[in-house]
C-alpha cells in the first residue's frame, strides 16, 4: 500500500529517463524499425541460413552433421549417426524446444539419452518422421530435422545451472556488443533459460567479463537457487573470445540491433547458437543499466569502418572510462 | 413502404398470413386537414324498428336542445352515448343491435338527424402495440368542412397520435375465395434523427448529393455500416492499450472482434458466454494436444468443437429459459478457435500465468472498447459523420510514433529506480 501511495508515474518518467533505460516502443521505432532492414530477417529467422553465414564468417557454431528433409533421406540415416558419439536432432522450425532429440552417448549399436534412457536407430528413425511431418512445427507445415553436434557444457559454468545449459546473450549495436548477460536454467524454469520463466539473468561486465549482479523474477539473488554457487565470483571463460565473435555478427547479419545467444563448449569454446533481431528488453534489469545511453554513445562514435577487433578493443576502453 | 405479397399459381390452402409493413415518421409541420372535398350530398334516414326510432328521436332532441351548430350538437350527441351519463335512450339503441360500436350507432344517428357523416379508420401510433383492430373515429360535415369527433370523448379534431388510414365506411379487406378474415395492426416505434428523416424524404425526392451518402443505403443495411463504422474506434483503443498502456492481449485485434459480439450480446451474458467457450474450449484442447495431430487438423477440430459447444449451450440454455445465451451465435467461431489454440500453446511455453495475463488482457481491452463503441456520442458522430474516422485515423499515426514508455513498464522497471 505504502509503495502505491508513493507510486507518482511523472517522477518514475523522469527517473528512468535519467537512467537511461530503453522502452519497447522506443526499442521498436527507435532501434529495430531503423537498423534493422527487414530484407536481413530470413538470415537470423531461419537456422539453416544462420548456420551457413557464420560458417562463412569464420564464426563457430555447433557442427552441422546433416540435414533430413523428406522420408526419402531417412535411408541414410545409419551411415550418417555410425561415427557420432553424441548429436542433437532439432526440428528446424519447431518452439519451446519441442521436439529436440539428444543422445549423449553410445553402447554398441543403440543410443543413450542424457537420462540414461537407450534407444534404438528405429526409435530416432521414428522421431524424426515425426519432425518430417510437421508434429512440432508452428506452421504445420512438413518440417526439416537438422542433426547437429552435441554441445557439451563447460563443467565451470555447469555449476550455475539446473539441468539445461547456461547461455550468453550479448546485444549488439552497429557491430559493437553494448550489453551482455548470462541466463542460468533453474528447476524453476524447468531447466529452460527462460528468465520469464524463472531462470536466473546474470548481468556480465563488458569490459571484464565478471557477473555484476543476478536477478531472479525481479529479485535480486546471491547464490543460484539450485546448486548454492555464489554469482558474485563468477567470470565468464575465454570473455574476449565471445565478444569478438558476438562483434563479426554484425558483418555477418547486417542488422544494427542484434542479439547474439551463446554457449561455451567443453572443447570447442563459445559458438553462436541463435541470432535474434528482435532481442528483450530484461538484460536491463539483470544488469540493473538502462541500455540507452550506451547506444547513444556508440551512435556518437560515428560511422568509421572498423574490424571486429577493433570495436571491441573501442568499446570496451570507452565503457571503462565513461562508467555508463 | 415495404410490401410483402405471397403469389403462388395454384390457391393455398389452409390458414393464410399476409404482412405489410409501412414505415411513417411524424411531420409536426403539416397540418392533419382532410383535403377540400365538394359537400356531400345529404343522408338517406337509415331503418330503425318503432322502438328504437322512438328512442333515436329523442335523442336527437335532446342533443339538439342543447347545442348551436353541426359540430356541438355531434359533441352532445356522443356525450350521451359516451361516459358516465349514458342517456336511457342510447343505452336501449346499444342493447338493440348488438355488436355495434360507438361510432357506428353515432352514423345511424347523423343520418337520421340528416347532418352527413362518414367513419374514418385508423392507428393510435403507441410503441409495441400488437394485434389490435383498427380504431375508429367520426367526421361530420358542418356545412363547410368535414369535423373529425372522437367517439370516445367526444372531442373534436383528429387525436395527435392518431394515423388515419381509411376514410369512409368501406371494408379493409376484400378477400375471394377466403373465409373468416381478419385484419389486425401491430404498431412499434422506432427513434430515428431528424437529420435520418430529412435525407429520407429528399432521398425519396432524388436529390443528388444525398443520394451518394450512406442514408442511401436500405435500412438494414445501414445498421451494418453503423457498426462496421465502430471497427476503427475499437482498434484506436487497442492501439492505445498496446502501446501506451502495454496491455499484452491475445492476438493484437481479437478484443475489436469480442466487442463487437458483445455489442449483440450485450456486456455481463457475454463475458460469461466468452469465458466459459474459452474454458471449455482449452480443456478440450488439451485432450487433443495429448493425440499429436498436425496443425491443421488440430485447428479444424477447435473450430468443430467450438460450433459443438454454441449449439450445446445455445439448446441448453433455451431449454432453461435463458434466452440471452441464444446470441451465442453473434461470436466469431475461427477467431474464437484461434485464440483458443493460441492460448493453449502460450500454456504450453509461458506456462497458465501467462495465459491468464493475456486472457484477462485481452478481455479488458474488450470491455473497454465496447464501452466506448456504444458510447451514444461516439456511435453518433461516427454514424453521421464518417469524416471522424480520419481524425482517428490521425491519432493513430500519431501513436505509431511514440517513443515513451509504456505504463507497465514503469512497474517493470521500478526496480532499476531504486536506490
Amino acid at each position: 500500500m505504502a509503495t502505491l501511495l508513493r507510486f507518482n508515474p511523472f517522477t518514475t518518467v523522469r527517473r528512468l529517463k535519467e537512467r537511461g533505460i530503453l522502452g519497447m516502443n522506443a526499442r521498436n521505432v527507435a532501434y529495430i524499425a531503423r537498423y534493422n532492414p527487414r530484407r536481413f530477417y530470413p538470415l537470423v529467422d531461419d537456422k539453416l541460413k544462420t548456420k551457413e553465414a557464420a560458417r562463412r564468417h569464420g564464426i563457430r557454431v555447433p557442427e552441422l552433421y546433416g540435414v533430413i528433409r523428406y522420408t526419402g533421406d531417412l535411408a541414410g540415416l545409419p551411415a550418417l549417426l555410425e561415427p557420432l558419439e553424441g548429436f542433437a536432432v532439432k526440428p528446424l522450425r519447431g518452439s519451446g524446444g519441442k521436439g529436440i532429440i539428444i543422445i549423449s552417448g553410445r553402447t554398441g549399436r543403440d543410443f543413450v539419452k542424457p537420462s540414461g534412457k537407450v534407444v534404438t536407430l528405429a526409435d530416432i528413425r521414428h522421431d524424426i518422421a515425426n519432425i518430417l511431418s510437421g508434429v512440432y512445427s508452428l506452421g504445420g507445415r512438413p518440417d526439416t530435422a537438422v542433426i547437429e553436434q552435441l554441445v557439451r557444457g563447460l563443467p565451470y559454468l555447469l555449476e550455475y545451472s539446473f539441468e539445461g545449459l547456461p547461455d550468453i546473450r550479448v546485444i549488439v549495436f552497429k557491430g559493437f556488443p553494448v550489453m551482455a548477460m548470462m541466463r542460468c536454467p533453474t528447476r524453476r524454469s524447468d531447466g529452460k533459460a527462460n528468465l520469464h520463466q524463472g531462470a536466473v539473468g546474470v548481468g556480465i561486465d563488458i569490459c571484464s567479463g565478471r557477473a555484476i549482479r543476478a536477478v531472479q523474477k525481479d529479485y535480486l539473488v546471491s547464490r543460484h537457487p539450485d546448486t548454492g554457487r555464489e554469482f558474485s565470483d563468477l567470470a565468464v571463460p575465454q570473455w574476449n573470445e565471445i565478444l569478438l565473435l558476438a562483434a563479426k555478427c554484425y558483418e555477418m547479419t547486417g542488422l544494427g540491433y542484434l542479439g547474439c545467444d551463446f554457449v561455451v563448449d567443453e572443447q570447442r569454446g563459445p559458438m553462436i547458437l541463435e541470432l535474434n533481431a528482435r532481442p528483450g528488453l530484461a538484460i536491463q534489469i539483470a544488469n540493473g543499466i538502462g541500455l540507452r545511453r550506451r547506444l547513444e554513445l556508440v551512435e556518437r562514435l560515428g560511422t568509421v569502418e572498423l574490424h571486429p577487433e577493433e570495436r571491441v578493443a573501442l568499446i570496451r576502453e570507452r565503457l571503462a572510462v565513461e562508467r555508463l | 413502404m415495404s410490401a410483402g405479397r405471397c403469389g403462388r399459381a395454384t390457391p393455398p390452402r389452409g390458414p393464410q398470413t399476409l404482412y405489410y409493413k409501412l414505415e411513417v415518421t411524424e411531420d409536426l409541420d403539416a397540418a392533419g386537414a382532410p383535403p377540400v372535398e365538394p359537400p356531400p350530398a345529404p343522408p338517406e334516414p337509415p331503418l330503425w324498428s318503432p322502438a328504437e326510432a322512438v328512442a333515436a328521436q329523442s335523442l336527437i332532441a335532446a342533443a339538439r336542445e342543447l347545442s348551436a351548430d353541426p359540430a356541438s350538437f355531434a359533441q352532445q350527441l356522443l356525450l350521451m352515448m359516451t361516459g358516465e351519463a349514458v342517456s336511457q335512450d342510447a343505452e336501449f339503441l346499444f342493447r338493440a343491435s348488438h355488436n355495434t360500436s360507438t361510432a357506428e350507432l353515432a352514423l345511424r344517428l347523423f343520418a337520421t338527424a340528416g347532418i352527413p357523416a362518414r367513419m374514418v379508420r385508423g392507428i393510435y401510433l403507441a410503441d409495441r402495440l400488437y394485434n389490435v383492430d383498427p380504431a375508429e373515429l367520426v367526421e361530420i360535415w358542418d356545412g363547410r368542412q368535414w369535423l373529425a369527433v372522437d367517439p370516445r370523448d367526444a372531442s373534436l379534431g383528429v387525436p395527435d397520435d392518431f394515423f388515419v388510414w381509411q376514410r369512409g365506411g368501406v371494408s379493409l379487406l376484400d378477400v375471394v375465395g377466403g373465409r373468416q378474415s381478419r385484419v389486425r395492426f401491430s404498431v412499434l416505434a422506432n427513434d430515428l434523427s431528424a437529420k435520418a428523416v430529412a435525407l429520407q424524404a429528399a432521398n425519396s425526392e432524388r436529390v443528388a448529393l444525398v443520394d451518394f451518402s450512406i442514408y442511401s443505403l436500405p435500412i438494414d443495411k445501414q445498421t451494418t455500416f453503423k457498426i462496421l463504422l465502430l471497427v476503427p474506434i475499437g482498434a484506436l483503443v487497442v492501439a492505445v492499450f498496446r502501446i501506451l498502456v502495454g496491455i499484452k492481449t491475445s492476438g493484437t485485434f481479437m478484443p475489436v472482434l469480442i466487442a463487437l459480439a458483445f455489442i449483440h450480446t450485450r456486456l455481463l451474458p457475454g463475458i460469461l458466454i466468452l469465458v466459459t467457450l474459452l474454458a471449455a474450449g482449452l480443456w478440450v484442447r488439451f485432450y487433443l494436444s495429448k493425440l499429436d495431430l498436425l496443425m491443421v487438423a488440430r485447428l479444424a477440430a477447435v473450430v468443430i468443437t467450438v460450433v459443438l459447444l454454441m449449439a450445446g449451450f445455445s439448446i441448453l440454455s433455451y431449454k432453461l429459459g435463458l434466452e440471452e445465451v441464444l446470441t451465442i451465435t453473434f461470436f466469431p467461431m475461427i477467431i474464437i478457435a484461434w485464440t483458443i489454440e493460441r492460448l493453449s500453446i502460450t500454456w504450453e511455453e509461458d506456462g497458465p500465468r501467462e495465459v491468464f495475463t493475456q486472457g484477462l488482457g485481452s478481455l479488458f481491452v474488450a470491455v473497454v472498447a465496447y464501452l466506448v463503441m456504444t458510447n451514444r456520442y461516439v456511435e453518433h458522430l461516427t454514424y453521421n459523420f464518417p469524416e471522424t474516422l480520419l481524425i482517428v485515423m490521425g491519432l493513430v499515426l500519431v501513436l505509431g510514433q511514440y517513443t515513451g514508455y509504456r505504463l507497465t513498464e514503469l512497474r517493470r522497471f521500478r526496480f532499476l529506480i531504486e536506490t
